[in-house]
């Protein structure tokens, strides 16, 4: 059962990362579209978008059920700097 | 064991873990930046959202930060599973919380989920110029 289940985390966890690194692949053609809306990545495909991150994630959960695996990443107009 | 991570905002390490709160039915991925000055994990609002935590069934707690007072709604016992190089594994959090960033203002909503101290203790961090290595 722990064996199970933690197949099932990796492959998660794979496809995150992998949708992860093709948002971060393609950030300069994406910002060319997206710019200044926050984008809900699946399979290496923007599945939607809107201004609103709220708005996104439940128009996600509406249409599938569950936004758990998809990537929620905003396309910023400016460079934000992350400081912690 | 090691876990390979990224590079991202800020020239800031990052890895992703899939947090699993099984009182909550909560599993999902988050991708998590390593923050050895925070004190405990902390869900961002996006990600907590995003992977259907409902913060009204949990407990509020007054947090501060360098953003200043906030609010917070402290996890139950929680569980993060890691993609190591070579296996699956798993960490108990008992200490993580969602930090509700309507107390610090909407454009809060971009700020990251953390992987903190409570964590990070039990590994130790490297960086290269393209990654984050943890290892145990």
């Amino acid at each position: 059962m722990t064996e199970l289940l933690l197949k099932a985390e990796e492959k998660k966890l794979k496809e995150f990362d992998s949708d992860l690194k093709w948002f971060q692949d393609n950030y300069t053609k994406l910002k060319k579209e997206y710019k200044g809306k926050y984008l809900a990545i699946k399979n290496k495909e923007v599945v939607d978008n809107d201004p609103n991150a709220e708005s996104l994630i439940n128009r996600i959960k509406n249409q599938y059920g569950d936004a758990g695996t998809f990537l929620i990443e905003f396309v910023s107009d400016r460079k934000v700097h992350y400081i912690l | 064991m090691k876990i390979v991570g990224g590079i991202g905002n800020g020239n800031l390490g990052f890895i992703s873990a899939v947090l699993i709160i099984p009182s909550l039915g909560i599993n999902a991925p988050i991708r998590f930046y390593i923050d050895t000055g925070a004190s405990g994990t902390v869900i961002a609002r996006k990600d907590a959202e995003r992977v259907g935590i409902d913060k009204n069934k949990l407990k509020s707690l007054a947090v501060c930060g360098v953003g200043g007072m906030a609010t917070a709604y402290a996890l139950p016992k929680s569980l993060l599973a890691f993609r190591f190089t070579d296996c699956m594994h798993i960490e108990y959090v008992n200490s993580a919380m969602v930090l509700d960033s309507t107390a610090v203002g909407k454009q809060n909503y971009e700020a990251p989920s953390l992987l903190g101290i409570d964590v990070l203790k039990n590994y130790s961090i490297r960086y290269t110029k393209n990654q984050v290595i943890i290892e145990k």
